[in-house]
């Protein structure tokens, strides 16, 4: 029956499309209703994945801005509490409030400086994130969404979605507008600038090293010479620049005034170095002084243009005329009157007593009415003799005597005559000068050079060009033979025997310039090679001096080379084959009375042609001295320069670090233990407020006016300057602390800081147990290379800030005091006398430090 | 009988097919409408939520000069490009309708700033907020006034969105919403559309979908902040985060 019903159904014909139907209807349904919630899921999965994109994109970027993991932790939620309104539309977030994972691989000061207790990995991988990437949050949500059709297959989909955001450290701008002015920058014959720039970094990313023997070519915004200083003197890039790319801090011309600008763009771990342009100048710069001397010459003989050398001057025979006055008074002829011709160089005088034969006579002056017959006078009362005529006066007589005259010739006065000028523009006449000797030099140092083992400058002098002065500063004589003579002084002075100034860098140069003899000698750089492969003199390859490039030199024998100021000088110099003498010129002004010790290098380390005593490199030109983060400022924000120094050595003598004090000044104590614990007992100089505790008895604090301007000196530790710490000091038990005392000026650095710039060992250490204070305040080994300098290797420049680099990655940010002196005044090239110091306080990414103004860079 | 039998003998099976499409019909035709509508909306959902977000990455991601301009022909990145932008982004769908409100909030001055002596440092938060607004018709855009987003009082709106958890309108402002320290910044867009969809044709009652991102500028540095000179604008008085202080932000 049951199966006679289903062949008659299967038999019947009728209502096919409606049985079909009935039976597509079911997948039809599940069909439409499966694309209607995967349309939704997916919807909603493009929701919520959006959601914790924007909240992880949020996270790390506040977190890369401030540094905090907390404001990451907190941006992140609330971004993602701002998505939640709307989601909620759609889903129900089952994963209850979002806490993103958080991953940083920077330093403690870079991920957390805030003390939050939001923890964070400090490893990359947990979180999926690529390594590269420094910061990293993930932000992962799970949500709910009920089916519509589908439902009765699936009652709901369960959705998990993760975010993975990551960036690496910030870039940081720092600006050097409204830099506030330099309490302490003090100020030479020179014009002197500083600067910041950010150090050359080759490669990208996290892959990103310092080149520290690069420094950024001045951009075309670094004009504006006055306002800026020396450094618009630089060959500027092409093209716009709308900022300058070193940031200016202080000038010597205008100390107290604010800095023109320039801005530095940061990238993570990007070191900042100084630059300190000098621009020379025994008057200032572009004196117009000229310098007399009699050796040294060329002498020109009737008319030749070739000149003879005379290294220790030169006398000719001359004539030069005398003339006597044989004047005869009486005793009766008493009267005032005009004075006997007594004054003249060349003249002599005579005299005698009583009637000469004419009508005039002359009074002895000393004894107005009381004649004294037996005495020589000494001057004459010329009167004409009232009445009978006697009003005519003709008591001289003139001999001509012959003599030896000493030739002389001139040289302009500035330090360093004879440099090429970069300068494109006279900033007098408007004239183009590039390439012209000019009266002065540019002299660039870069602190970061230190870190390579070299003295700090990295160009200096461009090409020092030996000369013959101008036929304009030529003096000209004849002698009693009527031979004539051009007498022309070779510039600088110093003794060229057994050279030649033979070798214009060109003919035409020479002619355009009118300088003759014009020789080149140039400093050897760093990383910059100098040709010395020819007995040809030094020679340009163009007509004109190239001023974009430096000029090859050589070491031929009619090369000229300036006096050994290579000795304590901040340049390598070429060597001369021992051919000049000392630098105790008038020119070089380079000494060696230094505290360096560099008169007592071996002869490995001093250049070939000094003799054993003289002198190699061995100058602290600058000191970057951590000051902490605690620095007192002033009233406008600006931070202060330290009174003085503790300074502390090792029970072995190594220098352990410097120790700031601020009289009266409420600061933290950046070595803890020295000041508080063993200042006041060991010494009982309670002279010092620390931490907010002034403790103080005949203190007279700096001072400072409104401009920042020193007023006072602060006060000089009158108790005994050198103490062993007691056990009470912590970590610094058993060393030895000295109160440094100030030398030439307030401020002054520690002069055994300039032992430690490149040759510790000549100092009486151990190059081993040599170490450097770093930023914070711990020490490192600095590197011995060969027992002796430590050029060429270089050092870990961040964690010896005195000798190159500084990164400003702390928060609350630190301070630096910039010691620096251009090496460029006799006998003082040493750090005990600086002629600029100045402050440097750094920004670092983040909240605490926002804005460019001054809390970025004090001074 | 006889209307079966005329059935049976005069039409045969012939209409068959008619009818049942006549009873099929209302079924399926709901379905297949109801279907890809759904589908649509939930489709011009998704893409009204990419083009949220990409229009506050577009935003956020500006590099210097950090210079936005309603302005044309434009000096600067033109919010008119971002908005052209997120009409390319809600393709195929009509973009006519679609507005694009965008607000960003920095603090200028804040208590988290340290030390105390730090000029950004202030007690009381201040920030600076500008709002632009824009909608299109047919292809085009065109910037609107009012502040939608920020409130008729000094961009108040906006800065309690940004500185609330979560984010809202009212505020209150806090110390834990997206801008917590100076120079921190916020944008938020929200984009909105009425759908009409096929139904539009008959109903006049279109839903309205809304969006809204949050997005932090990339970029941002202790001394700079993304502008809008042109956009409506609140300034505080005491300018910290640009980096020459000169700028009109």
């Amino acid at each position: 029956m049951i199966a006679s019903l289903i062949k008659a159904f299967l038999r019947q014909k009728r209502a096919a499309t409606a049985m079909a139907l009935a039976i597509m209807a079911v997948p039809m349904i599940i069909a439409a209703g499966a694309a209607v919630d995967f349309s939704r899921i997916a919807s909603a999965r493009a929701l919520l994945q959006a959601s914790v994109d924007s909240a992880a994109i949020a996270g790390v970027g506040a977190w890369q801005t401030s540094a905090s993991s907390a404001n990451a932790q907190s941006v992140a939620e609330a971004a993602w509490a701002g998505s939640t309104a709307q989601l909620s539309n759609v889903v129900t977030v089952t994963s209850g409030p979002v806490v993103p994972n958080l991953a940083c691989t920077g330093t403690t000061a870079q991920c957390n400086t805030t003390g939050s207790s939001v923890t964070y990995s400090t490893a990359i991988a947990p979180y999926g994130c690529p390594a590269s990437y420094k910061y990293c949050v993930s932000v992962t949500a799970s949500a709910s969404l009920k089916n519509s059709l589908f439902a009765y297959v699936t009652p709901s989909e369960a959705l998990t979605v993760t975010g993975v955001a990551t960036s690496s450290f910030p870039a940081e701008t720092i600006s050097g507008k409204n830099i506030p002015p330099s309490p302490g920058f003090g100020s030479a014959g020179d014009v002197s600038g500083i600067y910041a720039y950010a150090v050359p970094m080759s490669g990208s990313g996290s892959n990103a090293t310092p080149e520290y023997n690069q420094m950024p070519q001045p951009n075309s915004a670094c004009t504006g010479y006055k306002s800026i200083g020396p450094l618009a003197l630089e060959n500027a890039g092409t093209g716009a620049s709308t900022a300058c790319n070193y940031l200016f801090i202080a000038l010597s011309t205008s100390s107290g005034t604010a800095g023109s600008g320039g801005s530095i763009t940061l990238a993570q771990n990007q070191p900042i170095a100084f630059s300190f342009v000098n621009y020379t100048g025994a008057n200032g710069y572009h004196s117009q002084n000229y310098y007399q001397t009699s050796t040294n010459l060329m002498v020109y003989k009737n008319g030749s243009t070739s000149g003879a050398y005379e290294a220790s001057g030169l006398s000719i025979p001359t004539y030069y005329t005398t003339t006597s006055y044989d004047c005869t008074m009486t005793l009766d002829q008493y009267y005032y009157g005009n004075n006997c011709p007594t004054t003249g160089a060349s003249t002599t005088q005579t005299s005698s007593y009583g009637t000469n034969g004419t009508n005039t006579s002359c009074q002895y002056q000393n004894n107005y009415g009381s004649i004294n017959t037996n005495i020589e006078p000494t001057s004459y009362n010329l009167f004409a003799y009232g009445g009978g005529g006697n009003t005519n006066l003709n008591c001289t007589t003139t001999v001509t005597v012959e003599s030896d005259t000493a030739l002389s010739g001139q040289c302009p006065a500035s330090t360093l005559y004879g440099s090429l000028d970069p300068v494109s523009v006279n900033t007098t006449t408007g004239a183009n000068n590039v390439g012209i000797p000019v009266a002065d030099s540019l002299n660039t140092y870069s602190s970061a050079y230190e870190v390579l083992g070299y003295p700090p400058t990295y160009k200096t002098n461009r090409a020092l060009i030996p000369f013959v002065a101008p036929s304009s500063l030529a003096t000209y004589i004849t002698d009693i033979y009527g031979n004539s003579y051009t007498v022309r002084a070779v510039c600088p002075n110093y003794d060229r025997s057994s050279t030649t100034i033979s070798a214009p860098i060109s003919t035409s140069y020479a002619n355009l310039t009118g300088w003759s003899g014009l020789n080149i000698y140039s400093t050897a750089f760093p990383g910059q090679t100098f040709s010395d492969s020819t007995t040809a003199p030094a020679q340009d390859t163009s007509d004109l001096y190239n001023k974009s490039g430096y000029v090859s030199m050589t070491t031929g024998s009619n090369d000229i080379f300036p006096p050994s100021i290579a000795g304590c000088t901040p340049t390598i110099s070429s060597e001369d084959g021992g051919v000049t003498s000392s630098s105790l010129g008038n020119w070089w002004n380079w000494h060696s009375s230094n505290y360096g010790n560099c008169g007592n290098e071996s002869s490995t380390n001093r250049a070939s042609y000094l003799s054993t005593g003289q002198p190699t490199y061995n100058d602290c030109a600058l000191v970057i001295q951590p000051l902490g983060t605690s620095v007192p400022v002033n009233s406008k924000n600006q931070a202060l320069l330290p009174d003085y120094y503790l300074l502390v050595k090792s029970s072995s003598g190594t220098i352990v670090g410097l120790d700031p004090i601020w009289d009266g000044q409420t600061f933290t104590d950046l070595m803890p233990g020295l000041i508080t614990a063993s200042l006041l007992n060991a010494i009982g100089d309670n002279n010092i407020t620390v931490s907010g505790t002034q403790v103080k008895d005949n203190d007279i604090a700096a001072t400072f006016n409104s401009s920042g301007i020193l007023q006072t000196n602060g006060y000089v530790p009158t108790y005994s300057r050198t103490y062993t710490v007691p056990t009470t000091a912590g970590a610094y038990v058993g060393d030895t602390v000295t109160f440094e005392p100030t030398a030439h000026a307030e401020f002054s650095l520690p002069p055994e800081t300039s032992s430690q710039c490149y040759n510790p060992q000549a100092n009486g250490n151990t190059a081993s147990q040599v170490t450097i204070q770093d930023g914070g305040g711990t020490s490192q080994a600095f590197a011995p290379v060969g027992n002796q300098n430590n050029n060429g290797t270089a050092i870990n420049p961040v964690a010896n800030p005195q000798l190159g680099a500084i990164i400003c990655n702390s928060n609350p940010p630190e301070t630096y005091a910039l010691y620096w002196n251009d090496l460029g005044t006799y006998g003082s090239d040493d750090l005990g006398y600086w002629n600029a110091i100045v402050a440097f306080t750094c920004s670092v990414p983040g909240s605490s430090t926002a804005g460019g103004g001054p809390p970025t860079l004090s001074g | 009988m006889k209307l079966r039998k005329l059935f049976h003998d005069k039409l045969g099976r012939r209409g068959i097919a008619a009818v049942e499409f006549a009873l099929v019909m209302p079924v399926l035709l709901p379905l297949f409408i109801g279907t890809i509508e759904i589908l649509t909306l939930y489709r011009t959902e998704a893409k009204l939520n990419a083009l949220t977000s990409n229009v506050a990455q577009m935003v956020a991601n500006e590099t210097t000069p950090i210079v936005m301009t309603t302005g044309s022909p434009e000096t600067a990145t033109s919010l008119n490009d971002i908005c052209q932008g997120a009409i390319q982004g809600l393709q195929p769908f009509p973009p006519s309708g679609l507005t694009i409100d965008i607000i960003s909030v920095t603090q200028e001055q804040g208590p988290n700033a340290q030390p105390t002596t730090s000029p950004a440092h202030a007690t009381t938060a201040t920030y600076d907020a500008w709002e632009a607004d824009s909608t299109v018709t047919g292809h085009t855009c065109s910037t609107i006034a009012g502040t939608k987003l920020g409130g008729s009082t000094a961009l108040a709106n906006a800065i309690n969105l940004a500185t609330s958890n979560p984010p809202s309108p009212s505020g209150p402002q806090g110390n834990t919403g997206m801008v917590v320290d100076p120079c921190d910044n916020a944008i938020i867009v929200q984009a909105t559309l009425k759908y009409p969809g096929i139904t539009g044709l008959f109903i006049h009652t279109s839903p309205t979908l809304t969006q809204t991102a949050f997005a932090r500028w990339s970029y941002a540095t202790p001394t700079t902040e993304v502008m809008c000179p042109t956009c409506t604008v609140h300034n505080v008085a005491t300018q910290i985060c640009t980096s020459s202080n000169t700028a009109t932000n």
